[in-house]
């Protein structure tokens, strides 16, 4: 039986206090049919999801102390896709639920409030949806291979636990971080998320990162420090000049770790350049990314990031603060850290894959990241049958960041193929 | 499909100009149509906002409440309106100057900041007019309210010329803060019709002091040049 509450994992923790009025952090994952997409076989594969799901289906309450997570009635929302997605989500407005489900022709598109899960929970959450879908639409057998699972089971318990309590250790440690350099630009009015998405093929991804000996993730990082480095040179203000460059970078911990959890289990390494060393070539940033990545994309790296957190959580005396004192603190700490450390984020899920004859169906997958509070112009990657889709969203008119690193691409020999939410 | 000129991306079915440079799509041989699905709706989620009219009718409402607490009283105790003239026009001139900028928003501030003047020299001529009937109204309150909303003016006009280094803009509003202050101890002296100036100069001539040592810094690397040049070895 699954439980009726449960707290929020120890990455969560923090986003209830740094959400406001205008903003929430929030990701979207979707992918693409070969027919257009019926809603109310939607609406019936969703609310099919509930007991393999747990922890999706509930609403974020207040306690005394720590807010936490409450079963929660009704169906989660099914809602027309939108021009501008990941607008701040209401709660109340959404029935309560901390994710809402969208369709548009072809597609289906979940857009999560990241209390809920991180992106490799959500993507496991996307497939067994669509994979329902199908099961509902044509009565389709599909085997339980690649994260989908027999939804007519309860999950098991490690689904749904805090993966972080459960493998942090006693010694935690987290590296102070310095501000970052910050690409400016004319402000979309209300917000309005401007997407640019460039689809690109892996194999000539592959080919030019393994000639530079890099991962894929690795060349696209330093092309972003490339790209950022090129509006940074021209930034009127002397102190941005002057400030590092650095991409954000989540790690999926269930690479480290044999956690099953759908939860939150992910960190972070910021790799970068300081440019008051010098002028870095395309080259030697690629080298410095690499060595970064490999020297602290290690368990043993992560588990102190991680175990720092989880330890300050069970300190007595944080945890009879009243919540509100905690939240407090937390805001400050995430007004004065938080992402003013980091110039732009790379969250890469990887190659995804479906069992067949579920392939046959899904064309294509896309992973977009929402407003980020400080950084303006986000990106975030996903291949799936051979083809890479990155996509960039964005708080500012300006194109500038998006257009280097695609030109570059092009320059290099690799065929980009753009397609945007703009309005004609 | 087509590729851009400019960056050399193809361009996905529904892009009528390159998402990345803006660069119309001209292909003679397959000139763009309007697809029959685009990646996104044309439906835009609108973000609900705070309606500013509505915020500041109930803002108003509330302010209603000691408005009318302090005239009543006044009308039970005193059987006319004597001392809460002061207060009802306080809180009207109070509230005129939080909503017109709030109502207008920040970039009609040029607009904002006169209607908040005359809603700011209203209320000191309604008090001149309680206590002198006018007599110190044209010579000492109306320059003064003038003169505050004047420099009030000229802040934001200087702050927002983004084209200038912040130390330049902060160098140029303290050296107007000396000569606002001169302007307060000019308009007194006037009115009083005593001597000539005194406390405002131990004002200004730090406040020109400090402008000046914050413009040379910004110029530092010609001062830098110069010395150079003439003590080369």
């Amino acid at each position: 039986m699954a439980e009726k509450w449960i707290r929020l994992d120890n990455a969560a923790k923090i986003y209830p206090a740094a959400m406001s009025r205008k903003w929430m952090p929030m990701f979207r994952l979707s992918l693409e049919l070969d027919e257009a997409v019926d809603p109310d076989i939607l609406r019936a594969a969703a609310s099919n999801l509930r007991p393999s799901f747990p922890s999706f289906f509930k609403r974020l309450r207040k306690g005394l102390f720590w807010p936490y997570l409450e079963d929660i009635d009704g169906e989660p929302p099914v809602l027309k896709d939108v021009a501008n997605p990941l607008a701040r989500m209401d709660l109340d407005e959404n029935g309560g639920f901390t994710f809402r489900i969208r369709y548009h022709n072809n597609r289906i598109a979940v857009e999560f409030f990241h209390v809920v899960t991180d992106g490799y929970g959500g993507l496991v959450f996307i497939k067994n949806l669509a994979a329902e879908y199908l099961r509902l639409k044509y009565d389709i057998e599909i085997p339980f291979t690649d994260d989908i699972m027999d939804i007519s089971k309860e999950p098991d318990s490690g689904m749904t636990e805090d993966s972080f309590i459960r493998y942090a250790r006693d010694y935690g440690h987290t590296k102070p971080e310095s501000l970052a350099y910050h690409i400016k630009g004319t402000k979309e009015p209300d917000d309005y998320l401007k997407i640019i998405t460039g689809t690109v093929p892996v194999d000539e991804l592959r080919e030019k990162s393994r000639s530079m000996g890099i991962s894929i993730t690795e060349f696209i990082v330093s092309l972003l420090i490339m790209s950022a480095r090129s509006l940074q040179k021209k930034d009127s203000s002397l102190i941005m000049r002057k400030r590092p460059v650095k991409i954000s970078v989540p790690v999926n911990l269930r690479r480290f770790y044999p956690s099953k959890t759908v939860r939150n289990f992910s960190s972070y390494v910021n790799p970068g350049i300081d440019p008051r060393y010098g002028d870095y070539s395309f080259e030697e940033t690629a080298d410095a990314v690499h060595h970064f990545m490999g020297a602290e994309v290690t368990e043993k790296m992560l588990n102190a990031k991680f175990s720092d957190n989880v330890n300050k959580e069970k300190i007595k005396a944080v945890r009879v603060l009243p919540l509100f004192i905690k939240n407090a603190v937390m805001r400050l700490y995430f007004r004065r850290g938080g992402d003013r450390t980091t110039t732009s984020t790379l969250t890469n899920l990887g190659a995804v894959s479906v069992p067949s004859p579920m392939d046959s169906y899904v064309r294509r997958f896309d992973f977009m990241l929402g407003p980020l509070s400080y950084m303006n112009v986000n990106c975030a990657a996903v291949s799936y049958k051979g083809m890479m889709n990155i996509t960039f969203t964005r708080k500012i008119r300006e194109t500038e960041f998006e257009r280097y690193f695609f030109t570059e691409l092009v320059e290099m020999g690799i065929k980009v193929t753009v397609e945007s939410n703009n309005r004609y | 499909m087509s590729y851009c000129v400019n960056c050399g991306v193809k361009l996905a079915a529904s892009e009528k100009r390159c998402p990345l440079c803006g660069t119309v799509v001209i292909n003679r041989t397959d000139p763009w149509k309007e697809p029959e699905t685009k990646p996104y709706p044309d439906e835009v989620e609108q973000i609900r906002r705070v309606d500013k009219k509505y915020a500041a009718y109930l803002v108003g409402l509330i302010a209603l409440i000691p408005a009318l607490t302090c005239l009543v009283t006044d009308l039970m105790i005193s059987h006319g309106i004597t001392w809460s003239a002061y207060a009802c026009g306080g809180i009207l001139t109070l509230y005129l100057i939080l909503m017109i900028p709030f109502v207008l928003g920040g970039s009609r501030k040029y607009i904002s900041i006169p209607l908040c003047f005359v809603a700011a020299a209203s209320y000191v001529a309604l008090v001149s007019f309680l206590t002198s009937g006018m007599e110190w109204f044209p010579s000492l309150g109306f320059p003064l309210t003038f003169l505050v909303f004047a420099y009030i003016y000229v802040i934001v006009y200087i702050w927002g010329k983004k084209d200038l280094m912040k130390l330049t803009r902060i160098a140029f509003i303290i050296a107007l803060a000396g000569f606002f202050v001169m302007g307060i101890e000019i308009i007194i002296r006037r009115y009083i019709k005593y001597g000539g100036l005194t406390w405002s100069l131990i004002v200004l001539i730090p406040c020109l002091l400090i402008a000046a040592m914050l413009l040379l810094g910004v110029k530092q690397k010609k001062i830098k040049e110069e010395i150079e040049k003439k003590l080369f070895f």
